[in-house]
């Protein structure tokens, strides 16, 4: 077991690299320079590449990579040009944020989604099939930042049972907290839960139509432990692969919900980067969320195969 | 000869079958896959409904526990056990019933166990769902179960997942399911079909010493009349929804009296003789949207004569306990003889 996780930790080495190579690529490629954001429009071009060359921007590109490389080694993600700390500062304070959002989403999502799949299919052509689907269709196809902006009309505007914007951590008050992440995470978790829905449905029937759901119910077991305890425990094997694409989409979703929520979390950081083309931050923030994602993607195969013995011996 | 619509009755019976009809698909355009079928299981018999794919067997068992998938449904007769109309209990009665006095093992020993759950998990659930006993009781009861049906080294055996067991052994493992409550009747769905030749004499001899230990009565389902003749003490022939032939094996393979019956005899390959050809039944089971009239199996029958399109031919009675369904009888026994 703790051989499989550190072969898997080791394999995600040469991801990590890729995307950062790729990330590096892609910052030099778009047109910009921070120099002359730094330096602000009245500046000359003497005080430019001064000041490109006090931030290492006029070393050749092999050179600034390797420079990375050797930092990220010693955990050094540099410095940010514009946000007057180190960029591993900034992720360490923005990342609990973006990840409580998602993790919110998520836990909203799971029972609900799978619920809403395992009613579908077990009243499959009936009205509650077709009412369940309609809703999840619905979910999936209206965007989440039409969505936010509607809960913010409804639940903060009119009822005024939430706040509109802003976070609150965790460390002053919890419920706050939540309360100032729920119109974001069920923003994102609408169209998760419409997308979870449908897949378990899809899968329950499948499950539905197996010799071993006969065979419970030859037994003489009720039918809700049947479903509950033999079809359950078969339909969550495809799911648990679902829904760690869904914290996949929910991270790259949260960008979007970080601003329209003005929350501080990493997606904020990147957007923020990106526009005041501050490098060490793009750079940093992508791969802290490619390690993430990394992460997440290994904890949903141990889950496989706790979940699958068929899985487990190898 | 007394035309008969009762079924021969066995002395006594378990289980009484009467006028059974099972529909598919929509109630006002239903397809009948059990045509007004009816017969016994005496409370100690071995029973085998015989017939080919198609010809409602599964059907009329899942018919006596309910358990029909969600298409199908029964749309008229009587299923009595031990004095119970099964078709007229509530769910949690028949839910009792089903697991408990009447038990059923499947075709797929493959997958009809549940892949994320030990053996000892599965029979323990049925254990505990009939015989009350929990915790370490019902895990000594199961392995004392995988025993009976000899499993060998239970003990090891019962943590195990089905993927580690083969399909003989998981066999094995749905017949100590089945017999966890004792019951009074087990219906096997074709219980060996998947299994090696060795194998299936195995489970089949298993069947037949359980049957004996626990005095209970064995439905079979076949469509291998090599496993009639190896077990059963009586068989049904059915053929398209409907019984064609109802005979102790012995008095069926000597002198069957519905030419169905004669073709399925006849298409056994012969042991110690070198044939050129294997004798077929031309055809295949008409599918329930195009039956002929009048016998349903005119259509490929050698003796059919346009009598045989105007009605469908009542089960007659021929002897002690044998009943077939043929207009043609006399003459078919003139051309055999």
């Amino acid at each position: 077991m703790i051989e499989v996780i550190l072969r898997r930790l080791i394999s995600t080495i040469p991801v990590l690299i890729g995307v950062s190579l790729i990330t590096f690529g892609l910052i030099h490629i778009i047109p910009g320079d921070p120099a002359i954001v730094i330096a602000g429009p009245d500046a000359s071009v003497d005080q430019v590449e001064s000041i490109r060359q006090l931030l290492g921007l006029d070393r050749p590109l092999h050179i600034q990579m390797s420079v990375w490389y050797m930092n990220l080694l010693q955990g050094d993600l540099g410095n940010s040009f514009m946000l007057g700390r180190s960029v591993l500062q900034a992720i360490q304070e923005r990342l609990p944020t973006t990840l409580l959002l998602t993790a919110y989403s998520i836990v909203i999502t799971m029972p609900l989604g799978i619920a809403a799949g395992l009613l579908a299919a077990y009243r499959q052509n009936t009205w509650v099939d077709t009412a369940v689907m309609s809703v999840a269709l619905l979910g999936v196809s209206v965007p989440s930042f039409w969505l936010s902006i509607m809960g913010i009309l409804v639940f903060s505007v009119m009822l005024g049972w939430l706040p509109s914007s802003g976070y609150v951590p965790p460390s002053e008050g919890i419920l706050a907290c939540l309360q100032s992440l729920t119109l974001p995470a069920f923003s994102l978790a609408v169209f998760q839960i419409g997308l979870l829905a449908r897949m378990t449905r899809a899968t329950t029937l499948e499950v539905l139509r197996q010799d071993f759901i006969r065979t419970a119910r030859a037994k003489g077991l009720a039918e809700w432990k049947t479903v509950a305890k033999h079809a359950l425990s078969n339909v969550m094997i495809p799911i648990i692969t679902v829904v760690g694409l869904l914290v996949n989409v929910a991270i790259a979703g949260a960008v979007v919900i970080e601003q329209i929520f003005v929350l501080p979390g990493v997606g904020q950081l990147v957007v923020q980067g990106i526009l005041r083309r501050d490098y060490p931050v793009i750079q940093g923030s992508i791969l802290a969320v490619a390690l993430i994602l990394v992460l997440i993607n290994l904890i949903v195969d141990l889950l496989y195969a706790y979940l699958d013995p068929r899985l487990r011996n190898d | 000869m007394t035309a008969m619509t009762e079924a021969a009755t066995p002395m006594s019976s378990l289980l009484k079958v009467r006028d059974l009809r099972t529909e598919l698909g929509k109630s006002d355009n239903p397809l009948t896959v059990v045509d007004g079928i009816s017969f016994d299981i005496g409370s100690n018999e071995r029973l085998a409904v015989v017939g080919e794919s198609g010809s409602g067997k599964t059907m009329t068992a899942l018919s006596i526990l309910r358990l029909l998938p969600d298409a199908a449904r029964i749309s008229a007769g009587e299923v009595n056990f031990n004095g119970q109309d099964l078709l007229a209990l509530s769910r949690s009665r028949m839910r009792r019933m089903s697991g408990g006095d009447i038990a059923m093992i499947f075709q797929e020993p493959m997958s009809s166990l549940n892949p994320v759950f030990t053996v000892g998990d599965q029979i323990g659930e049925a254990i505990t769902l009939h015989q009350g006993l929990r915790g370490r009781a019902a895990r000594a009861r199961a392995i004392e179960l995988l025993a009976l049906v000899k499993v060998p080294s239970p003990e090891r055996r019962i943590d195990q997942y089905p993927h580690e067991l083969s399909g003989g052994m998981r066999q094995r493992v749905m017949i100590a399911i089945a017999l966890s409550s004792q019951p009074k009747l087990l219906i096997a769905d074709e219980p060996t079909t998947a299994l090696d030749v060795t194998v299936q004499a195995q489970i089949l001899q298993l069947l037949k010493q359980l049957q004996q230990e626990f005095g209970m009565a064995i439905l079979l389902i076949t469509h291998d009349l090599g496993v009639v003749a190896q077990f059963a003490q009586r068989m049904i022939v059915m053929y398209a929804g409907k019984i064609v032939e109802d005979a102790p094996v012995s008095e069926a393979f000597r002198r069957p009296m519905h030419p169905y019956t004669e073709g399925l005899l006849r298409s056994i390959p012969p042991l110690y003789e070198d044939v050129d050809r294997l004798l077929a039944i031309d055809g295949s089971v008409p599918p329930p949207t195009a039956m002929p009239s009048g016998c349903r199996f005119r259509t490929r029958c050698d003796y059919a004569r346009p009598p045989c399109a105007a009605q469908i031919p009542p089960l007659k009675l021929f002897g002690e306990g044998h009943r077939a369904a043929c207009i043609r009888h006399d003459d078919y026994e003139v051309r055999r003889t």
